[in-house]
């Protein structure tokens, strides 16, 4: 007994250990010399050096200087890309994901959690940066959180500066509570699709009132007059009307999308991106004519009934018809290996490798409104990068490194030291029960 | 705090003593010289051999060198410690429970209004069993602030005395406003996130209708705006008059209800729960609040970051305990109300949360060995609670004018083995029974040896979707447990530890077609009912509870 617990006690130095090696570096100038730098920008280039100064990329090329007392990192044999993003993520969010109360409850936003391990996950698979979305069980769900990897941080830390504020909605088979297993008589409207559309319209005609009425008030200028009530929930339906709240749409079918988009024509906004779309391919013109863009699976395929029509060209085709497409992870698991999900829109419909590379870099940057800051290795751009040992569409490629504003938050040599001291204590643990 | 009309509703009882009218039953005597005492008169101020006299329901006279009035029954009290009467700041004893008490599928009419209630005043609903009474004052407890035990808007906090004398025991109502980030059973808001946007709609709804009556009352010919009970109850908090219990207890949980505060323009509030408190020293140092810590300890997996940990160690039951076990986690959570205290942070201690508040003592005793000194403990056991409860000019400590509240203790009152001798309240003596009586009572049982555990329990999830129905079958005890639970998704095996009355259980479980994921019991049992959480690897914890049906029976399965 006495013997087990001294196991117990070396675990429990390799889990402090473990949280000593979570904590990333100080923050220092670093440079990456002699990789292959994929750019997604201006191209793929050999024996490259990429600066990184007070966490933004300050020179790219073959003829770079290093400037002295720097970190440098041999990137021999390596490849550097853009952090990878995951528009479609549930990772790292507090106290339940589907307030499937009520069907439209735009007001709730989501709380952040900082102890998700999904986030060390993610940053062994080369993402830098997702969009943490709330479930799918409501036709106008929560305010979602786009966040960046800074594994280690506060929760109030890991928030994109500068992303857009995204609302999700949801269509189809979840909202109408499809697969619920309560009582009929506990399911809540819409219970069709035909009740999905009413909703949305019934809530945004309501909004548009609001909108109204204080605007009449802001109009009258009368000091006593008494404001109207307050609506956390209609304010926010209002500021989806403006374009404030950009939507991304849980959907499936072509008739839902097309549904959906001239549910939003019809009231003046335009639905940003479209999440999971696995039948995009057949409304692909008129998606890209309303400027929706596309968030989808690679070939998640038949897992209900709605997803029945996918096709893994759905990426290739959506793409040559001219509209932004990233490929997600909706998952804790995929979001490790997400650059194989990209590759395989290069297998099915024949996209070239930098546009199946732009579905996990600059694409979903696009669809989170933090294009301008991070999704390319160019110069000015926050430095949010992944080391690959090899190509990373490459069947052997792992992540060596990744980093988040020029900090190193994952090193594969630290895991490996980490996992050979949890092997070795896992083995005096073992030792000591068996005797 | 006082200052405002608050003051007035103290109870006219405490003020002036009420002379006891011909039709009243017979009074017990109330006028006592307790003689050769060391006396703690207040936290570090002590007489060392004095004489404390009480009449009246009122401390008369303290001192070394106090003469004994002829009439005053003389306590002989050398060998004892006399201490004010300890106060637990927070507690639920008595209350209706807000929280889950099991029940079928949806949710009963009256729930919506237990845990939305902010005109409900705990005074008025408090009923405390004569038994809970006597334990507590066995306890050395003297004076309860009233908190409901969850709930969003649950009610309004009351100070009452442990005593069953004439007198009314509610010392004052209406002392702040409970506000907690909870979740609706069956109803919005069912997510944290909702529960953040609902109470700050709350609020701007109360001053919305404030505003629009105001309005109103200047100008009849207006709209008149809707009357709403529970938006008007919430005046007073949201314009300041009324303070604000704020209910945080894990470090996001501080994080969230302060930023609530903060968006709400909330200032005048205290934060009750804390127990991470030491994890967010910065941010309660930053906002400046008095702190209510609650003395229920978190098990070392229920600390914040240890899902981490657990995640980075292999997922087999017996590195699951061991990483568990980690006694230092536990011991940095006990040593919660030290650190706080030692950083400057006005502290009261309180049952808040406690399975067995009558153990309050026991808890102050874990947490004074993991590091808060006794008199910080003593402070955030008296003055401190009395000054948040607004009823320092009568509680407190052991001076003229104050409530004749006493412990006599043969010891350190944090001394759980120094047996307490006597409890005055309101300078009414109540002789405690020693322990070898005790252990017959229900205290005694409270302290014995931990709950069997075993046998099979039918409840439900509470899961965003909807409840679902499991039942989990438990052999084994201590650091030997062993589950099966079972419901509409499949089976898992579980294996796990118990620690007094809580339990934890873990396995793997795998969808069908899906990979394996860790999932984690936690409960605790409270004679037949179990209370926990159930969390999946990368999930938020679900509420569950349940109850024993076959208590013992149905475990062969589980063996074979």
């Amino acid at each position: 007994m006495i013997r087990r617990r001294i196991g117990r006690a070396g675990a429990g130095m390799v889990l402090t250990a473990a949280f000593a090696l979570a904590a990333p570096v100080a923050a220092q100038d670093i440079a990456i010399r002699n990789a292959t730098v994929i750019t997604i920008a201006n191209g793929t280039m050999e024996n490259a050096t990429v600066v990184i100064r007070d966490g933004k990329i300050a020179a790219v090329g073959r003829d770079v200087q290093i400037p002295s007392g720097i970190r440098v990192i041999d990137g021999t044999g390596r490849y550097v890309m853009p952090g990878i993003i995951d528009a479609h993520s549930h990772m790292a969010i507090e106290g339940g994901i589907n307030e499937g109360s009520e069907s439209v409850t735009p007001e709730v936003i989501i709380p952040v959690r900082d102890d998700d391990q999904t986030i060390y996950r993610a940053l062994a698979g080369g993402v830098t940066s997702a969009l943490l979305l709330h479930g799918s069980a409501n036709t106008i769900g929560g305010q979602g959180a786009v966040i960046k990897m800074r594994w280690g941080q506060p929760a109030d830390s890991l928030h994109f500066e500068g992303a857009h504020r995204i609302v999700k909605f949801a269509l189809g088979e979840n909202v109408t509570r499809a697969s619920s297993s309560a009582p009929d008589s506990l399911r809540r409207f819409p219970k069709s699709r035909m009740g999905v559309e009413q909703t949305l319209r019934w809530w945004f005609t309501q909004a548009q009132e609001y909108a109204a009425e204080w605007q009449a008030y802001d109009a009258r200028r009368d000091r006593n007059a008494v404001p109207p009530r307050r609506d956390l929930r209609l304010e926010a339906l209002a500021d989806i009307l403006s374009g404030e709240i950009k939507v991304h749409a849980h959907s499936y079918r072509g008739d839902e999308i097309l549904m959906l988009m001239r549910v939003a024509e019809d009231f003046g906004f335009r639905i940003n991106t479209f999440q999971h779309v696995l039948e995009g391919y057949k409304v692909a013109d008129e998606m890209a004519a309303h400027g929706a863009m596309a968030s989808t699976f690679a070939d998640n395929w038949g897992y209900k009934v709605e997803a029945n029509d996918a096709i893994p060209h759905n990426m290739a085709i959506m793409a040559d018809r001219g509209i932004v497409v990233s490929v997600n992870s909706d998952s804790g698991e995929r979001v490790r290996r997400m650059y194989q999900e990209a590759a395989i829109g290069m297998k099915y419909g024949g996209m070239s490798e930098n546009e199946a590379l732009k579905m996990i870099t600059l694409n979903p940057a696009m669809q989170l409104g933090v294009d301008n800051l991070v999704g390319t290795i160019e110069v000015g751009k926050q430095a949010d990068i992944a080391i690959f040992s090899a190509h990373p569409f490459a069947p052997e490629t792992h992540v060596e490194m990744t980093l988040v504003d020029g900090k190193v938050y994952f090193d594969r040599n630290e895991a490996m030291t980490l996992r050979k001291l949890i092997d070795g204590a896992r083995s005096i643990t073992t030792t000591e029960d068996d005797r | 705090m006082m200052r405002s009309a608050l003051a007035a509703t103290l109870v006219v009882g405490v003020v002036s003593a009420v002379p006891a009218s011909a039709q009243a039953p017979p009074t017990p005597p109330d006028h006592y010289a307790l003689t050769n005492a060391r006396i703690v008169v207040a936290p570090g101020r002590v007489i060392e051999r004095g004489t404390v006299v009480v009449r009246d329901g009122r401390i008369v006279a303290v001192g070394e060198r106090v003469s004994v009035p002829a009439a005053a029954i003389q306590v002989d009290a050398s060998g004892h410690n006399v201490y004010a009467g300890l106060i637990d700041a927070a507690s639920s004893v008595g209350l209706p429970s807000v929280v889950r008490q099991g029940g079928g599928f949806g949710r009963a009419a009256d729930d919506e209004a237990q845990e939305v209630m902010p005109g409900r005043e705990a005074a008025d609903v408090w009923a405390p069993s004569d038994n809970e009474l006597a334990q507590l004052r066995a306890a050395g407890v003297t004076t309860l602030g009233l908190a409901f035990n969850g709930g969003i808007f649950p009610g309004r906090i009351a100070a009452v005395s442990t005593g069953s004398t004439n007198r009314s025991p509610v010392l004052r109502a209406g002392i702040a406003q409970q506000v907690l980030l909870g979740r609706r059973r069956g109803g919005y808001p069912g997510t944290l996130m909702a529960s953040i946007a609902y109470v700050k709609q709350s609020f701007y709804d109360a001053q919305h209708g404030m505003r629009a009556r105001q309005a109103w009352e200047r100008q009849p010919s207006g709209p008149r705006p809707d009357y709403s009970p529970d938006t008007r109850a919430l005046e007073p908090a949201v314009t300041g008059a009324l303070p604000v219990w704020l209910h945080g207890s894990t470090e996001r949980e501080l994080d969230n209800i302060t930023r609530v505060a903060s968006d709400l323009a909330v200032r005048n509030f205290t934060v009750v729960g804390a127990q991470e408190g030491w994890r967010r020293i910065d941010l309660l140092r930053r906002v400046g609040a008095p702190v209510i810590v609650s003395l229920e300890f978190p098990t070392a997996n229920q600390i914040s970051g240890r899902s981490f940990e657990l995640h980075v160690a292999p997922v087999t039951g017996e590195d699951h305990a061991a990483a568990r076990a980690d006694s230092a986690a536990v011991f940095e959570a006990r040593g919660n109300a030290g650190a706080l205290a030692r950083a400057g942070i006005p502290i009261a201690l309180s049952s808040y949360g406690m399975n067995s508040p009558v153990r309050l003592r026991a808890h102050v005793r874990a947490a004074i060995d993991a590091g808060l000194s006794p008199d910080d403990a003593l402070r955030a056991l008296t003055v401190t609670p009395a000054r948040l409860l607004g009823i320092e000019s009568v509680a407190g400590t052991i001076e003229t004018g104050k409530m004749a509240n006493l412990v006599v203790v043969r010891g350190d009152i944090f001394d759980t083995d120094a047996p307490i001798r006597d409890v005055f309240l309101e300078g009414v003596r109540y002789q405690i029974p020693a322990p070898a009586q005790q252990q017959r009572g229900a205290s005694a049982r409270a302290d014995a040896a931990a709950p069997s555990v075993t046998g099979e329990w039918v409840g439900e999830v509470d899961s965003p979707t909807g409840l679902m129905q499991f039942s989990l079958v438990i052999d084994g005890g201590g650091e030997n447990l062993t589950g099966r639970m079972s419901s509409d998704m499949g089976s898992i095996a579980l294996s796990g530890m118990q620690s007094g009355s809580d339990i934890t259980l873990s396995g793997t479980w795998t969808p069908p077609g899906g990979t394996a994921l860790a999932v984690t019991v936690t409960g605790r049992i409270t004679g037949d009912d179990l209370r926990g959480t159930i969390t999946a690897q990368g999930m938020s914890p679900f509420e569950i509870t349940a109850r024993r049906q076959t208590p013992g029976a149905a475990i062969q399965e589980v063996s074979r």
